[in-house]
């Protein structure tokens, strides 16, 4: 990984606007020196007392930093004061998710830089973080998150980018298409999967996810290579229903079944058959949704 | 100092509620009581028993307690709130010799000896805690987790402990004995001396003794921490 688009990190870190980058937990290291000790960092696993309670844990935290009047404004701010007598050891992940960051918290921390910040299952956490975040907007203080899925990245609020070995790339720059030609009309995606080209109806499309230069359809909750760019397929298969949500995704929308508001600024798309996977939806698109299916 | 006390009170917290460091530490007073029961002689309980404890807390909870901190990935957390090597040792050290006089006064009342060697037998253990901590310590910087630190600490701790109580038996632990601090339990136990025919130690032999472990221990964490910069790796930025 090549140190050099660091410092750019560094600036887009620095501007004020909560970032999210997409990229290997190798970068973390690399990410952490645009932060100083003194800042809050939110590891993804570990760091946990397993025998302590909620409550023991941030109290020693805040003893070791001396700065306890910070306590309950972090138990508050993570939506903690129902689970304090409880067990890390038998906390969900985003209940230590949200400890983790109530710790930095209650350090006095006003910068943040968190990892994997809500690669989890639980809703209520996911909320309660994704609303945390969205605070930043409006605070003095930086945060920058590190996600390994490109999902998880789209979802939190704030800038996009992807980090990958010639630079950092901000995935929420519209696309640069080349100019096409008229292209024929066809009605079946062809897509790859295993060396074998299989050829699909658009009906049977459930969307389409855009992720490490790649485009990925998803059909029948199975995943196969695309082969055109997302332009060209939003071009296909927006007559067919399909909704371009996202810089990165385009849903079927037959197969949407619940839109999820988790802040003012996040939403996401849950389709049938995919449980509790987000798609995310721009914000720049729900005036264009809510148009479209008037709610 | 108050990190200090806010480190060694979870440390000593850390004695109570893990499995593991927990069960360990009761190992000696448990052994004293069925000791006590089959043997009935306060000085053997304390030899075998008190001077277990001493080499136990020293040489294999102290690097436990680090290496537990080391497992949890909370090393790197507690630089970052503040604590620096310094105080993350002291800390864990205080709360292995608290950790020990505790459990030698139980084992001092299980075995019934007499009183009067109580404050004898109290300082013995702060002199040879104060000697082992350092190996303690190496131990522990090497040890990446528990299961290290149970293979290493377990050939040293019987290093320490075995020819002392064997010493009366045979010639070899005998004179093994006799550069060892531990080999110096008959400072505080001359019934011992008199019966089992254990060499009798003048205090300055065995001060001797220990300074010279002692010194060896800091040499050697010197050299360690001259090369690293740092005794935890993780410490280092």
């Amino acid at each position: 990984m090549d140190n050099n688009h660091f410092p750019e990190a560094g600036q887009l870190i620095q501007s004020g606007k909560p970032v999210h980058f997409e990229g290997p937990l190798s970068t973390v290291p690399l990410l952490q020196k645009c932060f100083t000790p003194s800042d809050g960092f939110v590891e993804d696993s570990g760091a946990l007392y397993d025998n302590m309670s909620i409550k023991q844990y941030l109290s020693f935290f805040a003893g070791l930093s001396g700065s306890k009047q910070q306590l309950d404004s972090a138990v508050e701010q993570m939506h903690l004061a129902d689970i304090l007598k409880k067990k890390i050891s038998k906390c969900s992940d985003g209940e230590k998710v949200r400890l983790r960051i109530a710790r930095e918290i209650s350090k006095g921390a006003e910068d943040f830089f968190l990892v994997n910040p809500i690669a989890f299952a639980d809703e209520e956490s996911k909320k309660i973080i994704l609303g945390w975040m969205e605070t930043f907007y409006e605070k003095n203080g930086r945060l920058a998150t590190l996600s390994v899925s490109h999902r998880d990245t789209c979802i939190c609020p704030g800038g996009h980018y992807e980090i990958l070995e010639e630079g950092i790339r901000c995935i929420d720059q519209p696309e640069v298409t080349d100019e096409n030609p008229d292209l024929p009309v066809i009605s079946k995606i062809s897509v790859s999967y295993n060396e074998k080209t299989f050829l699909f109806n658009p009906e049977e499309i459930d969307y389409v996810e855009a992720n490490d230069g790649k485009v990925y359809v998803y059909v029948r909750q199975e995943q196969y290579l695309g082969s055109y760019k997302m332009s060209e397929l939003e071009e296909k298969l927006t007559k067919f229903g399909f909704f371009r949500c996202h810089r990165s995704y385009i849903v079927n929308m037959q197969k949407v079944t619940e839109l999820v508001k988790w802040t003012r600024n996040s939403y996401s798309l849950r389709l049938i058959g995919y449980g509790k996977t987000d798609v995310p939806l721009s914000k720049g698109k729900i005036q264009e949704l809510r148009g479209m299916y008037e709610f | 100092m108050k990190k200090f006390c806010t480190l060694l009170k979870k440390d000593l917290w850390t004695f109570c509620t893990h499995k593991v460091i927990c069960a360990i530490t009761l190992i000696p007073p448990f052994l004293a009581v069925i000791f006590r029961l089959v043997i009935d002689d306060p000085d053997l309980v304390l030899l075998t028993c008190g001077l277990f404890n001493m080499v136990l807390s020293s040489v294999y909870l102290h690097p436990l307690l680090i290496a537990d901190e080391k497992a949890r990935g909370t090393l790197p957390l507690l630089f970052r709130s503040g604590v620096d090597e310094n105080l993350f040792i002291g800390a864990k050290a205080a709360a292995s010799v608290i950790q020990d006089i505790i459990t030698a006064m139980v084992i001092f009342l299980i075995s019934g000896a007499s009183l009067s060697l109580l404050p004898g037998y109290l300082l013995f253990n702060l002199l040879i805690m104060a000697t082992l901590l350092p190996c303690g310590l190496i131990t522990a910087v090497f040890a990446k987790e528990e299961n290290d630190t149970h293979v290493l600490s377990t050939p040293v701790m019987c290093i320490f402990y075995i020819p002392p109580v064997f010493a009366a038996w045979t010639s070899i632990f005998n004179a093994a004995s006799l550069f060892l601090p531990t080999g110096a339990v008959g400072l505080i136990l001359p019934a011992l001396s008199r019966e089992y025919g254990y060499r009798e130690v003048s205090l300055m032999q065995a001060l001797a003794l220990c300074l010279i472990w002692f010194a060896a221990g800091i040499f050697v964490l010197y050299i360690i921490y001259r090369k690293r910069r740092c005794f935890f790796i993780s410490s280092d930025r």
